[in-house]
């Protein structure tokens, strides 16, 4: 029988170590759980449907923040978008928030950004409805900027 | 109280907070772990990482919103390193906005790719992961040569 759960020694460390599915643990090159390595574990999980009020004829303004509880850090978090067409864009196809200024200027977009204790959006976009997917993972990416 | 630890031969469960990790009623929602899972969320790193390309131009500032895919003249491909594996990672890569306008808005800021911006856009070569790296060519300006600045979260998986 294939041994897949090791809790004790193994390869010079102890420790708890679960191969993956028909994966002896001792021919393992990847572990589905190991005490040597993180795993991602989630902080904040939700949605939020923004229904624009305000236009300027082109344009839809949405403005809105997804408050977690602040971790002091900036974290690890992934975003899916998904608007008119009805799919959801991972990542997230951000180029309908930019603005193209021109030769020289360069491109502009809305602020779409992670801070230590929320996601906040802030932009113009041709749909007037448009719902986001989040998910914020414990996991340090930068010191709070 | 739930008894959320179940281990026997060749199978660990762990079932979150009230649940009992031997009920075999238990729904994936009601665990934090099975070992019957094909991927549990292991990481071998995840990070950002900045270009240090020289940028084209100076920094500016719009009211309501930053620069992004930054023009640069150096042509030299992106590496970004993680420990050495004996087999090739699923890597998830984020693009970010220019890191010079993070600490404007108190935060890490997002991005479309590069890549996508307009058909007058191309990358050098594709994106690729070796077992220690991923390696990133500049995207280039068919127009006018110019390579772009690009900046990125990174998530190796363990899987």
């Amino acid at each position: 029988m294939t041994e897949r759960i090791r809790l004790g020694h193994k390869d010079g460390e102890h420790g708890l170590w679960v191969s993956p599915p028909g994966v002896d643990i001792a021919t393992a090159n990847r572990f589905l759980l190991s005490s040597a390595a993180d795993m991602l574990k989630i902080h904040a999980q939700g949605e939020y449907r923004s229904i624009s009020t305000l236009d300027d004829s082109v344009y839809w303004k949405h403005e809105f923040e997804l408050p977690f509880p602040d971790l002091g850090y900036i974290p690890l978090a992934i975003v899916g978008v998904k608007q008119g067409n009805g799919e959801v864009n991972f990542p997230p196809n951000l180029w309908p928030f930019t603005q193209y200024l021109g030769v020289g200027l360069g491109t502009y977009m809305s602020v779409i950004g992670i801070a230590t204790d929320r996601i906040k959006v802030y932009g113009w976009n041709s749909d007037k409805d448009i719902t986001f997917y989040y998910t914020v993972f414990r996991h340090k990416l930068l010191d709070g900027v | 109280m739930a008894d959320r630890l179940l281990m026997e031969a060749g199978k660990l469960i762990v079932s979150k907070e009230g649940k009992d990790a031997s009920d075999p009623a238990l729904t994936p929602g009601d665990m934090m772990f099975n070992s019957d899972w094909l991927f549990s969320g292991t990481i071998i790193a995840a990070g950002v990482h900045v270009d240090t390309a020289s940028y084209g131009f100076a920094k500016s500032f719009a009211e309501d919103g930053f620069r992004v895919n930054e023009g640069t003249s150096d042509t030299y491909t992106q590496v970004i390193n993680f420990p050495e594996q004996n087999y090739v990672p699923t890597v998830l890569l984020i693009p970010l906005g220019d890191s010079r306008y993070w600490s404007d808005f108190g935060m890490l800021l997002l991005a479309p790719g590069a890549f996508s911006a307009t058909t007058s856009l191309v990358r050098d070569a594709p994106i690729t992961v070796t077992y220690s790296q991923i390696i990133i060519p500049r995207v280039r300006n068919v127009g006018n040569g110019w390579r772009t600045r690009e900046d990125f979260i990174y998530v190796v998986m363990g899987m």
